[in-house]
């Protein structure tokens, strides 16, 4: 059983003090051009750099580093010159837990979280026959002499069941896309940043049917860096300080290669005890929560994430989808920086700088006013996670 | 669905009874000789009971439409787009992944019935036969490629 009492002793002792991004729509031009002049340790250290200054921080102030995914931890430490006295590796979700962890037990009292990838002029393959994360997913590659390949293909599975037991409609689906590119538009730093209506979604193609091109995420270059550290060190920094308040994970893998938790239950036994234990820590609810960001490789995972976390009673998301509750202005942003979908495929990592800009009230055109508390979710093949941030001081 | 070239099966250890049962026409999965669970991928043990003895069980056959999608995007160079990856609830439990035949997606209907049969196909590692899922009434005209 949760230990709620030991687990709360984490809540709002370790603050993002710095957050950095590379410059996604200028490094996508350039991918787009054929010229590459970056790998992803370059993006990396470019995101490290901006933020390190956003922190206001020495590099020697830093004592401990996780890598994202796709560096190795010998060279990115080479790279920045930097030796610590604790490191790990981790995914966006990961690195966070893993940071908060680390500060909290005293291993490392300032972490430095870096991810950088070059998936886009790197050429990496999500689907067919140098699929990666095959090693991981033993779905991505089991079912290959039946041609079923890509994570994709297998949120399209779900999506074809979900949307036949809910009642959701493709063009309800649609009102994903089209919110988040409405933020993307507000963000200078987005990739895609044309208009998008429910139209122009409606004609674009199936990939894998019933998920489209505009239902897939990006697949771009570039770099996230986030800096963590002891709350009480964060409160004698210049910046509003943004706490980890909540924390809320749960893997559910039986099964996981037959496909039946996806297929039969969309993985919400998995998300309701994410969102349980994520409330209870943080003491609040989903109706306090100001600002929503959901891991978005596929639409699909938003509405699988409003349902599961209890922003909406079952069967009800189809109606919220497509009332552009979800975009600018909404009562209910969600994937305010334009996700995956509209922004840039950082894998998450983008999302946890998204929350700590909206947080501190620095997300300009595309900001919710007076946001308090943030909410990331993120269910990727039944490993859900989510984080609570709060802004200091409310 | 015609196909030049599929993708080679990923073969572990555990894989080489169920492709050599398929190979003779027949559809077995592991049955867990101590609790009778059917477990599918083939594994080293029963994720119920942990037990490690199993027997290859054969199954009837008879499935029906749990999910499918209809790929657009062509992903394997041997394997030209549009095709149905369906995913089929077999009557004794265990989930198969397979291909459509003898069907338009437009035919489609969760919960329908579904029957398996084997089609003969080529690999980059030579000849493989695999369980293909049809409509039952479409059976009798398509037995004999089995
Ligand atoms: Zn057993």
């Amino acid at each position: 059983m949760v230990d709620f009492a030991r687990l709360s002793a984490l809540r709002d002792t370790v603050a993002i003090v710095g957050v950095g991004e590379t410059d996604y729509p200028q490094d996508y031009g350039r991918a787009r051009r054929g010229e590459r002049c970056q790998d992803a340790y370059g993006y990396a250290a470019a995101a490290f750099r901006r933020a390190l200054a956003d922190s206001g921080l020495e590099r020697r102030d830093i004592d401990g580093l996780v890598a994202g995914p796709a560096l190795a931890g010998e060279r990115l430490g080479e790279v920045l010159g930097m030796d610590v006295r604790w490191a790990d590796q981790a995914d966006a979700v990961q690195a966070v837990l893993k940071a908060a962890m680390a500060i909290h037990s005293g291993v490392a009292e300032c972490v430095a979280l870096v991810y950088g990838n070059d998936q886009r002029t790197g050429g990496t393959a999500y689907g067919g026959p140098n699929a990666m994360g095959g090693e991981r997913h033993l779905a991505y590659t089991y079912y290959a002499p039946w041609g079923l390949t890509s994570q994709g293909a297998l949120y399209a599975l779900l999506a074809n069941r979900y949307l036949a037991v809910t009642g959701l409609s493709e063009r309800e689906l649609g009102g994903v896309a089209v919110a988040q590119r409405a933020f993307a538009r507000l963000n200078p730093n987005a990739v895609m940043r044309r208009p998008l209506d429910i139209d122009e979604y409606l004609n674009g193609r199936y990939i894998c049917e019933p998920l489209r091109l505009f239902d897939y995420c990006l697949v771009n270059d570039g770099g996230v860096a986030l800096i963590v550290t002891t709350a009480e060190r964060a409160r004698r920094m210049d910046r509003p300080a943004v706490l980890l308040s909540g924390i809320g994970r749960s893997d559910h893998n039986r099964e996981a290669t037959s496909l039946r938790p996806r297929l039969e239950y969309f993985y919400r036994p998995a998300q309701r005890q994410a969102a349980d234990q994520v409330y209870a820590m943080a003491g609040m609810g989903p109706s306090e929560m100001d600002v929503l960001q959901i891991y978005d490789s596929f639409s699909i995972h938003v509405p699988l994430a409003l349902e599961g976390f209890g922003f909406c009673a079952d069967g009800a998301v189809g109606k919220l989808l497509s009332s552009g509750d979800l975009g600018p202005g909404g009562p209910l942003p969600v994937n305010t920086s334009g996700g995956h979908l509209s922004g840039s495929y950082m894998q998450g990592w983008g999302h946890q700088v998204e929350c700590v800009r909206q947080l501190r009230a620095e997300a300009a055109g595309r900001q919710v006013p007076g946001a308090r508390n943030a909410q990331y979710i993120s269910d990727v093949a039944g490993k859900v996670t989510s984080l609570i941030y709060r802004r200091a001081g409310t | 669905m015609t196909t030049t070239h599929r993708p080679a099966p990923r073969r572990g250890v555990f894989d080489e009874p169920y492709w050599r049962y398929a190979a003779a026409g027949e559809l077995r999965v592991q049955r867990c000789a101590a609790c009778g669970g059917l477990r599918y991928p083939p594994g080293p043990s029963c994720p119920e009971c942990l037990s490690a003895e199993h027997e290859w069980a054969a199954l009837s056959g008879r499935g029906s439409l749990l999910a499918w999608t209809v790929f657009h995007r062509q992903y394997f160079p041997g394997v030209p787009v549009p095709y149905i990856v369906a995913a089929v609830r077999t009557a004794e439990g265990p989930i198969l992944i397979g291909n459509i035949v003898g069907a338009a997606a437009s035919d489609l209907t969760h919960e329908m019935p579904l029957t398996a049969l084997f089609e003969d196909v080529t690999t980059a590692d030579g000849p493989l036969r695999i369980c293909q899922w049809t409509h039952p009434d479409d059976r009798p005209h398509r037995e004999e490629q089995a």
